[in-house]
């Protein structure tokens, strides 16, 4: 019979530390940004920024934390397949309703 | 390679702690991913809706720009960064201390664990209060549900995850005192770790959040 509970590695602890140090300094230069006046007049490079930073943070707690990184690969497909279907839907509404020709503020 | 085969250091408690299964893996943590990839298409959905009408609000307050009230108030861009950037960072550290509790749990350690998911609760409720603080003055600068677009989209988004964040605390209690009452061994910590998932899911959907609404300004066109 497949043993189901798992006992975390040796050094787990060291590696949640030096995530949360990770996360810590992305979430204070993700604060940052908004006070950079450069930052605010450069608002697409801002996006990618932002965009990185978030992304990076992400994927460290789905990896660390949530264990995706060591855990079954079934796992993953549950999870991944409707994040990004999520992603692409987010992405394909953003897109549609920002291409139009009269702003709603002139209706 | 069998799909549950794991890839890394993580090594196999030797009592078996679940019957066999078609997949190999456990039902409940298999049901409980499955949720979590249901729930990304719930909250994708509500930032979808927010990103839709962001800067398309006809009267203000404005999230990234000032407003003049009628009675002549001047509201700055509401939105408050440096309070939003510590509340993120509580989650971020209640996270930690969930995968604290977890390893608690998993090695028998009774008092990391308690202590852990304990702290775990707290750090919740902390950012619940963050979050209450904000929407109390956002309120009195006259931002509400019906107000505007940007009043409709911010609370109904950042309300269902303060939801969310709310059942995880109820949840996490719950372990905390069922521990208290017995011992929840190391061959029963799935219950926990299912209870992990679901706390580290609130903090990535914030992560999301903080970036999207809070960080990147709006422009009058509503674009970046």
């Amino acid at each position: 019979m497949e043993a189901h509970a798992h006992a975390p590695a040796p050094g787990a602890v060291r590696n949640y530390i030096l995530v949360l140090c990770i996360l810590g300094v992305l979430t204070f230069l993700e604060c940052m940004t908004y006070f950079i006046p450069w930052f605010q007049e450069h608002r697409q490079v801002l996006f990618v920024a932002i965009s990185i930073m978030g992304t990076v943070k992400f994927g460290l707690v789905v990896a660390f934390y949530m264990h995706l990184r060591h855990d079954a690969v079934f796992y993953r497909e549950v999870f991944i397949i409707p994040l990004v279907l999520a992603i692409v839907i987010t992405i394909i509404v953003t897109m549609l309703t920002s291409i139009r020709l009269i702003p709603y503020q002139h209706l | 390679m069998a799909a549950h085969a794991t890839t890394g250091p993580v090594a196999h408690a030797p009592a078996a702690a679940h019957p066999p299964t078609s997949m190999g893996l456990p039902h409940l943590k298999l049901g409980f991913w499955t949720f979590l990839g249901s729930d990304c298409l719930f909250f994708g959905s509500l930032i979808a809706t927010y990103m839709a009408y962001r800067g398309h609000s006809l009267t203000g307050p404005y999230s990234h720009s000032p407003w003049t009230a009628p009675d002549g108030h001047v509201v700055n861009h509401i939105l408050n960064v440096p309070v939003t950037s510590i509340s993120a960072f509580v989650l971020l550290v209640s996270s930690f201390a969930m995968v604290m509790a977890l390893n608690g749990f998993q090695t028998n350690n009774r008092g990391r664990a308690r202590l852990w998911i304990f702290l775990t609760a707290i750090f919740g409720l902390t950012f619940l209060g963050f979050q209450s603080f904000e929407f109390t003055e956002f309120y009195l600068n006259g931002l509400s549900l019906s107000q505007n677009l940007f009043g409709s989209t911010f609370f109904v988004l950042t309300g269902f995850h303060g939801t969310h964040v709310a059942f995880g605390v109820l949840w996490l209690l719950t372990l905390f005192v069922a521990d208290l009452r017995k011992p929840i061994p190391p061959s029963k910590a799935i219950n926990v770790e299912t209870c992990g998932l679901y706390w580290h899911f609130v903090d990535i959907v914030w992560i999301v959040i903080f970036a999207f609404v809070y960080l990147i300004p709006v422009t009058e066109k509503g674009g970046f």
